[in-house]
C-alpha cells in the first residue's frame, strides 16, 4: 500500500499524455505534406528509401574522420597530464602528433571527404 | 636520445610528408614528378644507412640497429625505388594516376622498415601493420576497375585474420617467457607452441605460403601491374628478413618447429606449383609461382643454420629482382588496350616485341633456376644448406617441385616464341624508368648469378 502514490502517479501521467495526443489528433491540420513519412538520417536525402538497410559510403566516411579527431583528443588528455615532466621532448613530440592528424584534416578536406552533398560514387 | 641510429627513418618520413603536401596542392597533374621525387627520396634514405653507426640501440630499447637489419633496409630501399621508377606510365596510361600512388609505396616501405629494427615483437606489430595497411588501399588503386577492388576486399580481409594471428601470438609468446623482447629464449610448454604456431600463421600468411594462398591469386591479379610487382618483392624481402630473425631467436626452439614448417614448405611448393598449370592468365601464373616460391623459402627456415639463412636471404633478393622484371613486362604489355595476360594473348609477341619476349624470357628462365641468373646460386644454396642438416627428404622434395615447376614457366616462353600471332593490340612505348628497371634487375641477376660472392659472402659475415 505505501506505493500508491506511486501508481496515482503513473496513471497520471499515461493520462495526461494520452489527453495531449489525443488533443493533437483532434484538433491539428490534417493536410497531407510530401515529406511526412520520410525517415530522418541528418537532413540529407537517403540512400535506400528505408534508414534500416543501406546507408550512403559518406557516412561511413565521416565515421572514420570522427573516430581520428577522437582518438587525438584523447591522446592529447594523458599529455597535458604529464606534461610538467616530460618537459621540450614531450612538447616537440605532441606538436609533431597534431601535425600529422592536421595532415589528415587537410587531406580530408582537399579530397572533398567533408563536403556534405553526395555525388553518385563510381568504382 | 640517438638519432644517428634513425637517419633512414628521418629521411623517408620527412619525405613522406612532403610528397603529401605537394599532392594536396599540385593534385594529380604532377604525377611523374611525384613519382621521380619518391624514388629520389627512397635511393638517398636507402643510401643514407650508410651513416648510421651500428650496433645501437635506441627509443628506450624500442628500436635497435644492426649491420643484419640495415643491409635489409638497404636492399628494400632499392627495389621500391625500381618499382616507383616503372610504375608511372603505366598508371598514366591507364588513366589512374592517383597522386597518392606515390606515397603509399613509401608509408609501406617505412612500415617494413620499422618493423624489421625492432627486437620487441609489439613494435614488429606496428610496424607490419603500417606496412599491410598501405598495401590494402595500393591494391584497391586502380580507377574504373572492379577486380582491382575485389581483390583488395580479398586482401583486407585475409590480412586482417593474417595480423589478428600475429596478435595473438605474440600474447601466448608473451604469457609463456614473461618479455615481448626477442632473445635468445628457451620457450616451452602449452602456450609457448600455440604462440609459434599463431605467429608462424600469420607470417605464412603474409608470404602466401599454401594453406593461407588464398588472397595471393587474386590480389596480384586485381592490383595494378606495378603494384603486383610491388606486392611480390618488397613484402616478401621484409617478411623473410623476419622470419628468419624470429627463426634464430624464437621458432627453432620448439621441437617440433621442423615438421611444422617442413609441411607448410612442402604443401606450398607442389600446390603451387601444379596449380600455375592450370591458370590461363600469366598474371595469375606468376602469382601461383609465388606460392611455390613461398614453399621454396620455408625450406630454408627448417633449421636455424647460418648458411641456410644466408641463402635464403640470398635467393629472396635475386628472386625478388626476377620477379620485378618479369612483371614490369607484363605491365609494359598491359599498357595496350585489351591486354588481358590471357595466354592467347601471348602468341607470337616475339615477332613484334623482340626485346621484351626476350626480357620476360630472361626473368622466366631465372625463376627455373637456369645457371647463369643468381636463381641457381640460391636454390643451390638452400640444397646443400638442407643437405648439411641431413634433411636428405626435403632436398630431394626441393628438387623434384622445382623440375616440376620448369614446364609452366616455359609454356609462357613457348607461346611468345613458337607461335603465330592471332590478335594485334596495336604498338606499344617503353619509357625510360621500365627500361631502367629493366637494365637493372636483369643486369644485376646476371651479375649476381656470375659473380654470388659480391652479395652472398657479405650475408655469410652478417652477425644475426
Amino acid at each position: 500500500m505505501e506505493y500508491i502514490g506511486f501508481l496515482m502517479f503513473f496513471a497520471v501521467m499515461i493520462g495526461i499524455a494520452l489527453v495531449m495526443i489525443s488533443l493533437n489528433w483532434l484538433f491539428g491540420p490534417k493536410t497531407p505534406q510530401e515529406y511526412e513519412d520520410y525517415p530522418y538520417e541528418c537532413g540529407v536525402p537517403l540512400y535506400d528509401k528505408c534508414a534500416q538497410t543501406t546507408f550512403h559510403q559518406g557516412y561511413y566516411l565521416l565515421g572514420l574522420l570522427l573516430l581520428l579527431f577522437d582518438i587525438e583528443a584523447a591522446f592529447l588528455f594523458p599529455w597535458t597530464v604529464v606534461y610538467r615532466w616530460l618537459g621540450i621532448f614531450g612538447f616537440i613530440e605532441m606538436f609533431l602528433f597534431i601535425l600529422i592528424l592536421t595532415y589528415g584534416l587537410l587531406y580530408a578536406w582537399k579530397k572533398g571527404a567533408l563536403n556534405w552533398q553526395f555525388e553518385r560514387e563510381e568504382f | 636520445m640517438n638519432w644517428n641510429a634513425l637517419i633512414p627513418e628521418f629521411v623517408l618520413s620527412g619525405g613522406i610528408l612532403l610528397l603529401f603536401a605537394l599532392e594536396l596542392f599540385l593534385r594529380e597533374k604532377y604525377y611523374r614528378f611525384f613519382t621521380a621525387l619518391a624514388a629520389v627520396i627512397v635511393l638517398i634514405s636507402s643510401f643514407s644507412v650508410l651513416m648510421v653507426n651500428y650496433p645501437v640501440s635506441t627509443l628506450f630499447g624500442g628500436f635497435s640497429v644492426s649491420a643484419f637489419n640495415l643491409t635489409a633496409k638497404f636492399l628494400l630501399g632499392i627495389i621500391t625505388a625500381l618499382v616507383l621508377l616503372s610504375s608511372y606510365d603505366f598508371f598514366e596510361k591507364k588513366n589512374s594516376a592517383y597522386g597518392e600512388l606515390s606515397y603509399l609505396y613509401l608509408i609501406t616501405l617505412l612500415g617494413f622498415m620499422f618493423m624489421l629494427s625492432s627486437e620487441n615483437l609489439a613494435i614488429v606489430f606496428v610496424g607490419l601493420e603500417l606496412a599491410s595497411i598501405s598495401m590494402y588501399i595500393l591494391v584497391g588503386l586502380f580507377r574504373k576497375n572492379y577486380i582491382s577492388k575485389e581483390g583488395a576486399f580479398k586482401y583486407l580481409v585475409l590480412g586482417t585474420a593474417g595480423t589478428s594471428m600475429f596478435v595473438l601470438g605474440t600474447a601466448f609468446v608473451y604469457a609463456s617467457t614473461g618479455t615481448l623482447v626477442l632473445n635468445l629464449q628457451k620457450g616451452s610448454g602449452t602456450f609457448f607452441a600455440l604462440g609459434v604456431l599463431l605467429l608462424m600463421s600469420a607470417l605464412a600468411l603474409k608470404v602466401s605460403a599454401f594453406p593461407f594462398h588464398f588472397w595471393t591469386p587474386d590480389a596480384y591479379e586485381g592490383a595494378p601491374t606495378p603494384t603486383t610487382s610491388f606486392l611480390a618483392t618488397v613484402p616478401k624481402v621484409a617478411i623473410y628478413f623476419l622470419f628468419a630473425k624470429l627463426t634464430l631467436y624464437l621458432f627453432s626452439s620448439l621441437t617440433s618447429w621442423k615438421f611444422l614448417i617442413g609441411s607448410i614448405a612442402i604443401a606450398s611448393m607442389f600446390y603451387g606449383n601444379f596449380l600455375a598449370y592450370a591458370q590461363k592468365s600469366v598474371k595469375r601464373l606468376l602469382a601461383y609461382s609465388s606460392i611455390a616460391h613461398a614453399g621454396y623459402f620455408t625450406l630454408a627456415l627448417t633449421l636455424a643454420d647460418k648458411f641456410l639463412i644466408s641463402s635464403l636471404l640470398f635467393y629472396v633478393f635475386v628472386y625478388a629482382l626476377s620477379t620485378l622484371g618479369a612483371f614490369t613486362v607484363l605491365s609494359i604489355l598491359e599498357k595496350k588496350d585489351l591486354w588481358t595476360h590471357n595466354f592467347s594473348d601471348f602468341k607470337g609477341i616475339a615477332k613484334e616485341h623482340p626485346v621484351l619476349a626476350s626480357f620476360l624470357a630472361f626473368f622466366l628462365f631465372a625463376l627455373i633456376g637456369i645457371p647463369p641468373m643468381a636463381i641457381f646460386v640460391g636454390k643451390l644454396g638452400i640444397f646443400m644448406g638442407l643437405i648439411k642438416g641431413e634433411m636428405l627428404i626435403l632436398s630431394i622434395l626441393f628438387v623434384i617441385a622445382s623440375v616440376i615447376s620448369a614446364g609452366y614457366y616455359l609454356k609462357v616462353i613457348v607461346y611468345m616464341f613458337f607461335f603465330q600471332k592471332e590478335k594485334s593490340f596495336g604498338a606499344v612505348k617503353v619509357s625510360t624508368g621500365e627500361s631502367i628497371t629493366l637494365m637493372i634487375s636483369s643486369t644485376g641477376i646476371l651479375l649476381l648469378g656470375i659473380f654470388p660472392g659480391i652479395l652472398l659472402d657479405y650475408l655469410f659475415r652478417l652477425p644475426y
